[in-house]
């Protein structure tokens, strides 16, 4: 029996294919995690594996009863996560076959201006403590979020965006989407983040660059009107407290041109 | 040179070492559960 049981464990060790395959394996179901860290799909993904593994211990020592039931269970499951996470499976399935570098047709010199005016704005606006949201859009279409949204389709400058942050103005509310160089819209709703991990005394504006950069792939920033702090969300990351340095080589990293 | 290197790798070990952890015996239950099935028939190739 023990004999057995060390002859099974040592299997894999016995073919180098049987080891590429668990690497392979194991790739994949790591990719798997990290694409659903931080969202709520994880606690599913945690019903999953239990159900899983529950499943291959009732195979192993023979209880057919609870072995048929998971298996009938675990179809239902499969069929429920794939409603339950249509969204997150389509944006899954969007970014998989997305490349990760700036798509647009921008010379190297309009990305270095403008990096230059959104950090001279977000550093003034962050003195003066005004409250902005910026999202800039990159791969993913953020459409449905600029509809909501009052049409600027202007060219980007520091001055501009200051205004439009300005408490009286009458865009100050919402956030404003940048594609390229031109500022599309300004007063756009974008769609709060239910991430339980995001601290609960952040307010609506964190939340909601947390949320449309869980949606798309868009570079969000934030200045917080309480403290001016300036912070960036990417892929549902939010990094607070960015000082004029830290943002310009973010930005530099995540709007390069590819080569 | 060496140094970093050595940072590096534990660095990357460390990252998410237990998202890392729970992918490889998930693989590895995966592959001995298919394996077994193949073995007995269960999953004809």
């Amino acid at each position: 029996m023990i004999q057995e049981f060390f002859k099974l464990l040592l299997m894999p060790f016995q073919d180098w294919r049987y080891l590429l395959e668990i690497l392979i394996l194991w790739m994949v179901i790591y990719r798997i995690f990290i694409f659903l860290k931080g969202t709520k799909a994880v606690y599913v993904l945690r019903g999953i594996i239990i159900l899983l593994i529950s499943f291959v211990i009732s195979q192993w020592f023979g209880f057919y009863v609870l072995n048929w039931i998971l298996t009938k269970l675990f179809a239902f499951f499969l069929i429920l996560v794939a409603i339950v996470f249509q969204p997150e499976l389509r944006e899954g399935l969007v970014r998989l076959g997305k490349p990760h570098f700036f798509p647009l047709e921008l010379k190297q010199e309009e990305i270095d201006q403008l990096i230059k005016e959104i950090v001279i704005a977000l550093t003034r606006m962050a003195k003066k403590r005004i409250g902005a949201l910026i999202a800039i859009k990159r791969e993913i279409s953020l459409n449905n979020f600029i509809d909501t949204g009052i049409s600027l389709k202007a060219d980007l400058s520091a001055e501009l965006l200051e205004n439009i942050f300005y408490p009286s103005s009458p865009l100050h509310d919402g956030g404003v989407i940048i594609e390229g160089t031109t500022v599309l819209c300004a007063s756009a709703l974008f769609p709060l983040t239910d991430n339980p991990n995001i601290e609960r005394r952040l307010g609506m504006r964190h939340r909601a660059a947390v949320g449309i950069s869980e949606a798309s792939d868009a570079v969000v920033l934030i200045v917080s009107e309480e403290n001016g702090a300036v912070s960036m969300a990417i892929n549902g990351q939010l990094t607070r407290n960015l000082s004029a340095e830290d943002l310009l080589t973010i930005l530099k990293g995540q709007l390069r041109r590819e080569k | 040179m060496k140094f970093k290197l050595k940072v590096d790798f534990r660095a990357f070990v460390c990252h998410n070492f237990w998202w890392k952890m729970t992918a490889l015996v998930l693989a590895i239950i995966v592959w001995y559960y298919v394996k077994g099935e193949i073995s007995t028939g269960g999953i004809k190739i």
